[in-house]
């Protein structure tokens, strides 16, 4: 599994379930979660981020678990959904 | 432990009266407090379904309510989360994925899980007010998606978290 392909598809997903955003950004990486189970650590960056969409994004996590399961991957993927603004703002906390 | 009252204390960690920045010990708070509700949530449906309402079975009630554990629990819902389901799931079903909603039901827990791990556990961490609300949210839909969804599908979805598929 390419991690090009990967954040091509996760930008794909998010421009299909949630076409009120703009994907600024997508970074994904191999890494193992805290169960010690081998993972894909996924961060969508996005310009904005509207209210009552909890299930939008659980769709996109969805569908690319089906993805990968059609890649024969069975990693799971964690995605980190942030606006730049609350990147920003997180340099700056505590 | 009401799970709605969990929800209720979870949104309220999310969404702090204090003037200024909320610190990130307030909002680590909120996340694991909103996965608790879901976890206690699991608990309860677990008892109910298992246990009759009535007051001489409460022991039993309290075993089932405590028969579920963390790590099992995000293991199997790891795999029932799955579209397709592996080949040993699909064989006991008989069919090929849950509905819908109790996938999404399993991955909230998983992502749940491990964002409230990184919480409790991963001090250089750091959550913003916008993404604790997220989680917030994300255990609220979770809860309500799991109270709605067919009681036999339900059913049969604790049934694989309490007992998994025993190797022959």
């Amino acid at each position: 599994m390419k991690m090009e392909a990967l954040s091509a598809k996760v930008r794909d997903l998010v421009a299909r379930n949630i076409p009120s955003v703009h994907v600024v950004r997508v970074s994904s990486d191999p890494i193992v979660d805290s169960t010690g189970d081998d993972s894909l650590g996924i961060r969508v960056v996005l310009d904005a981020r509207p209210a009552d969409q909890s299930s939008k994004y659980a769709t996109v996590v969805d569908q690319l678990r089906t993805w990968l399961a059609e890649q024969e991957d069975q990693r799971f993927p964690y995605i980190d959904f942030i606006t730049e603004q609350e990147e920003q703002e997180l340099q700056q906390a505590e | 432990m009401n799970p709605e009252h969990l929800l209720d204390l979870a949104e309220q960690e999310a969404n702090p009266e204090a003037v200024g920045a909320p610190r990130q010990a307030v909002l680590r708070r909120a996340v694991s407090t909103g996965y608790y509700a879901v976890f206690h949530r699991l608990l309860w449906t677990t008892a109910e379904s298992f246990v009759p309402a009535r007051s001489s079975l409460w022991k039993s009630g309290v075993l089932f309510y405590r028969a579920l554990d963390h790590g099992r629990t995000r293991e199997r819902c790891k795999r029932l989360g799955s579209n397709p389901l592996g080949r040993e799931e699909q064989a006991l079903f008989g069919f090929a994925s849950f509905s819908d909603d109790l996938r999404l039901f399993a991955n909230y827990f998983v992502r749940l899980q491990e964002l409230r791990h990184r919480c409790d556990y991963d001090p250089t961490l750091k959550i913003s007010k916008p993404q604790a609300r997220q989680a917030v949210e994300d255990a609220k839909k979770a809860v309500s998606i799991f109270n709605s969804a067919l009681p036999d599908d339900r059913t049969l979805f604790i049934s694989y978290l309490l007992f998994g598929i025993r190797s022959p």
